[in-house]
């Protein structure tokens, strides 16, 4: 972590006008508040930021429109933390009742020894996909057990993209209103 | 193209679609730009990004490719200047210069044994337009490198006077 927060720290000492310095400075917050909806571990936090400045010293030149930044550096923050998610989630580095006590993460955990991604959730959210309507159970399982594009999906299917999609939002958006009570009922 | 603002209810139905990977910032940036403005967009979206993830906790780990960590140097006396930053550094690592427009490739430092595994150079574009400014990383030690500092001069140990370093 320290090795990652020098470079950024460096970067800005060393050029100062450098429009990506100025740019964090102002985000910085914003992004942190993003990082800490989904790691609320205060070192992952920090590491995650800092993943995240490196990127904007790198790449901020690519971003064409002042107006999309914002946008942009959402996508970054929310993408690194899904890899963080996942690399923890096949990773683990202790014991899963250790991590239940000291791996709090996000808002969404709401205590701070619960588990985001805890065995439990994860059952259930499997469960509730075998609740789902067929047509929209199948779209789901083809795109996450298969890998397939929604064009991939609908080549299999012999149905419209638009249907894929449709299909795919409705049971997405059915197990997102599940693990909601998952978690307002602390499961 | 200058993104449209867009409220929650123009937001929403894209969700499932974000968190499934279909729409990336790029494709809808009114869309992000909103994400980036509002909690409540974001916890909705947060809570997919849940499901995606509890649906592909048990698929298979994709294989990560080991990056490649390259300097890219475009300027022969930062090329010089870097590799008194390597001896400085007392790193015993061997870079490759990726020399374009027809010029050999030159190896900028001996390799002294196995090349550290921690040692990165980050190439990244500098406060002018068309310049870029290196930033070499080993563990806790960072140089950065304004190639367009020029003719520096030396102090008694060899080291460019005005290099920061950290």
């Amino acid at each position: 972590m320290h090795a990652v927060l020098a470079v950024t720290d460096a970067f800005a000492a060393s050029a100062p006008d450098h429009p990506a310095v100025a740019l964090l400075a102002r985000e910085e917050a914003a992004l942190r508040r993003t990082i800490q909806r989904y790691v609320r571990d205060a070192a992952s936090v920090d590491d995650l930021f800092q993943e995240v400045a490196v990127k904007v010293l790198r790449h901020l030149d690519t971003v064409r429109d002042p107006l999309a930044v914002r946008g942009w550096l959402f996508q970054l923050a929310r993408n690194a933390c899904l890899d963080h998610l996942r690399h923890a989630d096949r990773h683990p580095t202790a014991p899963a009742e250790l991590l239940s006590d000291r791996d709090a993460t996000g808002d969404l955990g709401r205590q701070p020894g619960e588990r985001l991604l805890s065995a439990e959730r994860i059952a259930a959210v499997r469960r509730a996909l075998a609740e789902l309507p067929p047509s929209q159970r199948e779209a789901i399982a083809l795109r996450i057990d298969e890998g397939l594009d929604h064009d991939g999906i609908a080549r299999r299917l012999g149905i419209s993209r638009e249907a894929v999609e449709v299909r795919l939002c409705k049971g997405r958006n059915r197990l997102r209103e599940r693990l909601a009570e998952i978690i307002e009922g602390s499961l | 193209m200058t993104p449209h603002p867009l409220a929650c209810e123009d937001v929403e139905p894209l969700l499932p679609l974000i968190a499934d990977g279909a729409i990336a910032a790029a494709d809808e940036p009114a869309a992000f730009a909103h994400l980036a403005a509002c909690e409540r967009c974001q916890e909705q979206l947060a809570l997919h990004d849940l499901v995606e993830l509890a649906l592909t906790a048990a698929a298979p780990a994709r294989p990560v490719r080991p990056r490649r960590r390259v300097l890219r140097l475009r300027l022969p006396w930062a090329a010089a200047l870097a590799a008194s930053l390597a001896a400085i550094l007392a790193v015993g690592w061997a870079v490759q210069a990726d020399r374009r427009a027809g010029m050999a490739d030159r190896t900028l430092a001996e390799r002294g044994g196995p090349a550290p595994s921690d040692t990165e150079v980050l190439t990244v574009p500098g406060p002018r337009p068309g310049t870029v400014v290196y930033v070499i990383r080993r563990g806790d030690q960072v140089v950065v490198v304004d190639p367009q500092q020029q003719a520096p001069a030396r102090d008694e140990t060899g080291v460019p006077v005005g290099l920061r370093r950290y």
